[in-house]
């Protein structure tokens, strides 16, 4: 299908974002890495040392990605099956599977975390439960760990694995799969040799935009997590709000908008297919 | 056999089970714990009273903030759809030497830390006085620009190019092509995006923070206090009142691109 | 609308008009002219430039060399909206958002024509196409053969000079083909309008056009009359793309044209043809098993049964002449066909040899 020449004019169209993004977004993202260079003046690289130095900064750093790969694995494999489920149900299941990842868009992202951190608390509704049928003696630790953490988040995080590998699978041609079976392949072996290689572009969106997003988590670590699993969202708000160290603030806040541009590169080429496609009808 | 079957599909049914109750169970555990009458927030509730619901009727901080949260919002929506979705057509309708690289920048302020944008933005619009109520609004803008550009962009993308040939040849200049044939033809995507701006601006905690002070509050950054100070089912009041909200409007939404897909 | 159009139909000419997609030439040089008020039809293989002209005549594509003159104006760099040419497109593109009446009023809003005017017209043109009922549905409410008809009376409404049609009827099954076909031509009779008709289905073009131009990779093989081209065809392709066709190689020398051995075979030749290798072609009805007695113009040939169909009314026969060429002719089917690897002797009329040069660009 060809498309029409377009002249200048989606220059005129993209002419207002482009505006407000220089302003609004551009503008600030300068200021606050400016700060890291200037504050205190003539810091120059001062604070990109502190930061890379400090065992502390290095934790934070060492929790924040941690927990970004983890999360990235969980909703991988949980969202994958998910998805390939949907796409195999029938049309009534598959509407209901489909309603269930948005209802997670309902509820404000504060409350639903609140919530696990209710369920999951030592008097939460799980350990009294498994306590009073004898299961345990004393109460799980079940909050303020990494586990509270990847559980919280990947909740969160799973419909952008979801809805990527759905919609690449409803692009695959399903007589592929059937000739690759007719020619001896096995369910198992069509599946993964066909199906999985041609639907991996939208799983690879999918895990690459859980990692970017879970990176920046700032909420749902300070809700679940316990002190070791606190990212550097937190050390930043930590280095402005206790020690008004807005120079430290400023060289995070550069290391960790490089690391997601990295991955956003990384990633570039599955998500732009995956975003560009999606539309299309095939 | 048969019961061999059943086995094999109950353990194969069982992934998806548990994924299912991880996606709904935090947004279900919150409405009975609304209706609880006891003082703290827990689950399984204390007994069943309305009380926490009579108290949020009558309390003035919850019903400001829901009326700042609604006003930024509703600007947002207007603001967002005004600037994203020009470029949204732009991006699904043509295709131009450095498309992709636009897509990508319009594209980068969703996956920003919402740490880093808030405080940028905290130091760069507290210069411009922009802190309060038009801050919120420029904030929020910029965070749901990206997802008004992504879906005005994909209903561009199944615009029939052929009609906008049409309507050249019956005599349509540039611009009113894209009145009068495209504008109808993404309507449909630009209400999604709006749908995703609202959300997006009305659920912001973290810019929300900064960017707020103490006359002007939302509701995520009320509650987010009350969260980290005393928990009473206060909140779970405003979750389930929310949830409500925009479950019906979702549905309302569901039902009538059901309808429109079965005329089509 | 009908008989008192506005604009009066104006020739176009195309001048050296020439289109590349990079390396690749889509429309080499091209000249041609376009009576005012006819119907001439674009035909040609897939991929041959028909459509790519079009555009360069519509104004969606810029020729890279040349001019395109509608009349006497150079309208080479108007943009598309203001040629004032109706065009049909393949899959119609009606707006689906809108009603077959708006549809159609689409070109007079365009324009700025008065309301009370714009109903009239669009009640005239729903009329012109005869379904003055369907004025408040949706395009997709139409079958494919309305939702055209609605696309040419959206064309016509501004009462064009010129109308373009790409494959028009390409996506309509057979007898509603058929029959709109007859509907355009009637059309086309009763309104005062050039009409260029692209189809790569010959028989279409044949039955409808005044004039037919025959493409061919970029290029113009022929022009002429549809009884010009299919019976006096001038070159291989043509011959070969417009219908069933028998041919012999052989050899031109001095004007006349000998066929190769086996075939004992002399033809007196146009001027035109020049010397060395050439075939000499027949359409069907000028070959046949059973000549008429005592007419001296047919020459009898030896050939082989390739395969044979029953065709109805007729036999549709592969020959192979010698051990070369082969042709498919057909025949009265009043005799049991011969089963493939016979010997058959079949006649050829002299007179209605048509003889072309076998040399370059000859080879399809
Ligand atoms: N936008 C384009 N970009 C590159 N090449 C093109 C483009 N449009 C056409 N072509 C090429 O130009 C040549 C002529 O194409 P054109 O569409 O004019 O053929 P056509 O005669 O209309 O064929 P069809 O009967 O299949 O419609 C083809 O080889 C085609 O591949
Ligand atoms: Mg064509």
């Amino acid at each position: 299908m060809s498309q029409p020449r377009t002249g200048s004019l989606h220059w005129l169209l993209i002419l207002p974002l482009l505006a407000v993004l220089a302003v609004l977004f551009i503008a600030p993202l300068y200021f606050v890495i400016e700060r890291g260079f200037t504050d205190p003046p003539g810091a120059g690289w001062d604070n990109y040392q502190r930061a890379l130095e400090d065992p502390a900064a290095r934790r934070y750093a060492w929790n924040t990605i941690r927990t970004a790969f983890t999360v990235t694995l969980c909703a991988s494999v949980l969202g994958y099956t998910y998805a390939y489920a949907t796409f195999r149900a029938s049309r009534r299941m598959r509407v209901f599977l489909l309603y269930c990842v948005l209802v997670p868009f309902w509820t404000s992202l504060l409350v639903r975390t609140y919530a696990w951190a209710i369920m999951l608390r030592d008097e939460g509704v799980i350990n009294k439960t498994l306590g009073s049928i004898g299961l345990i003696d004393a109460p799980l630790p079940l909050l303020r760990n990494s586990f509270a953490v990847t559980l919280g988040m990947t909740q969160i995080l799973l419909p952008f694995v979801i809805l990527p590998c759905y919609s690449a699978m409803t692009r695959v041609d399903v007589s592929l799969v059937q000739a690759a079976r007719s020619l001896g392949a096995t369910p198992t072996s069509a599946f993964f040799r066909v199906f999985l290689p041609l639907t991996r572009p939208g799983l690879a969106a999918g895990a690459f935009l859980t990692f970017i997003l879970a990176t920046g988590y700032y909420i749902t670590p300070v809700l679940l997590g316990g002190p070791g699993d606190q990212p550097v969202a937190v050390l930043i708000e930590n280095a402005v709000q206790q020690q008004g160290d807005w120079g430290l603030a400023g060289a995070l806040a550069a290391l960790v908008t490089v690391l997601v541009l990295v991955a956003l590169m990384a990633g570039w080429r599955s998500l732009t297919r995956s975003v560009l496609e999606s539309g299309r009808r095939s | 056999m048969a019961p061999v079957a059943a086995v094999r599909r109950t353990v194969r049914a069982l992934p998806v089970a548990l994924v299912v109750m991880l996606l709904v169970l935090p947004s279900l555990v919150v409405v009975p714990m609304s209706f609880s009458s006891g003082q703290i927030l827990e689950f399984p509730p204390q007994g069943f009273s309305l009380r926490w619901y009579q108290a949020i009727a009558s309390n003035e901080v919850w019903i400001e903030a829901a009326r700042n949260s609604l006003a930024v919002a509703l600007a947002v929506v207007v603001l967002s759809t005004l600037i994203g979705g020009p470029a949204g057509i732009a991006l699904g309708l043509w295709r131009w030497r450095g498309r992709s690289l636009f897509l990508g920048f319009a594209l980068v302020p969703a996956v920003m830390p919402p740490m880093v944008l808030a405080l940028g933005m905290y130091i760069t619009y507290a210069r411009f006085d922009l802190i309060g109520y038009w801050g919120l609004v420029a904030a929020h803008t910029v965070m749901a620009l990206p997802f008004v550009v992504l879906t005005v962009m994909s209903s561009a993308q199944l615009v029939d190019p052929t009609l906008l040939t049409a309507a050249q040849s019956l005599g349509a200049p540039r611009w009113r092509v894209l009145v009068e044939i495209v504008l109808p033809l993404v309507k449909g995507g630009l209400a999604a995006g709006a749908i995703f701006a609202f959300i997006t601006s009305w659920d912001e905690v973290v810019v929300a923070i900064y960017l707020t002070d103490p006359t002007f509050k939302t509701l995520p950054v009320v509650m987010w206090n009350q969260l980290r100070e005393r928990v009473d089912p206060n909140v779970a009041v405003v979750a389930t009142l929310l949830f409500a909200v925009t479950s019906l409007v979702m549905a309302y939404v569901v039902l009538k691109g059901e309808r429109k897909q079965r005329v089509q | 609308m009908s008989s008192k159009s506005p604009t009066e139909a104006v020739p176009v000419q195309l001048r050296g008009v020439t289109k590349r997609y990079g390396s690749e030439t889509a429309v080499a040089p091209l000249d041609l002219t376009v009576e005012a008020g006819s119907f001439v039809s674009f035909l040609g293989p897939s991929g041959s430039g028909k459509t790519t002209t079009l555009k360069m005549i519509s104004g969606f594509e810029r020729p890279d060399e040349g001019a395109v003159l509608f009349g006497a104006r150079d309208i080479t760099s108007l943009p598309p909206e203001q040629r004032g040419v109706g065009v049909v497109f393949q899959n119609y593109s009606l707006f689906p958002h809108m009603s077959v009446a708006r549809n159609i009023e689409f070109p007079l809003r365009m324009r700025g024509v008065d309301r009370s005017i714009r109903a009239r017209k669009v009640r005239e043109a729903l009329e012109l196409v005869e379904l003055p009922h369907v004025a408040h549905r949706r395009p997709h409410e139409l079958s494919g053969g309305q939702q055209q008809r609605i696309a040419i009376a959206r064309a016509l409404v501004f009462d064009p000079a010129l109308l373009l049609m790409d494959e028009p009827l390409g996506a309509l099954d057979r007898r509603l083909r058929e029959s709109m076909q007859l509907e355009i031509k009637a059309l086309h009779e009763r309104l005062d309008v050039t009409i260029i008709y692209v189809t790569h289905d010959q028989e279409e073009a044949l039955a409808m056009s005044d004039q037919i131009v025959v493409f061919n990779q970029g290029r113009v093989e022929q022009v002429g009359t549809p009884q010009a081209v299919y019976g006096r065809p001038r070159t291989l392709f043509v011959a070969d793309f417009l219908g069933e066709s028998f041919s012999v190689s052989g050899q031109v020398a001095d004007g006349v044209f000998a066929a190769d051995a086996p075939v004992a075979l002399r033809l007196d030749v146009d001027a035109g043809v020049g010397n060395g290798p050439a075939r000499a072609i027949w359409r069907s009805g000028s070959v046949t098993a059973s000549p008429p007695a005592g007419d001296g113009s047919w020459a009898p040939m030896p050939t082989t049964v390739v395969a044979s169909a029953f065709a109805g009314d007729r036999l549709k026969l592969k020959l192979r002449v010698g051990s070369g060429t082969e042709g498919i002719v057909s025949m009265g089917a009043d005799w049991p066909a011969p089963p493939p690897g016979d010997a058959l002797d079949v006649y050829v009329d002299r007179k209605r040899a048509v003889v072309v040069g076998a040399g370059e660009g000859a080879e399809a």
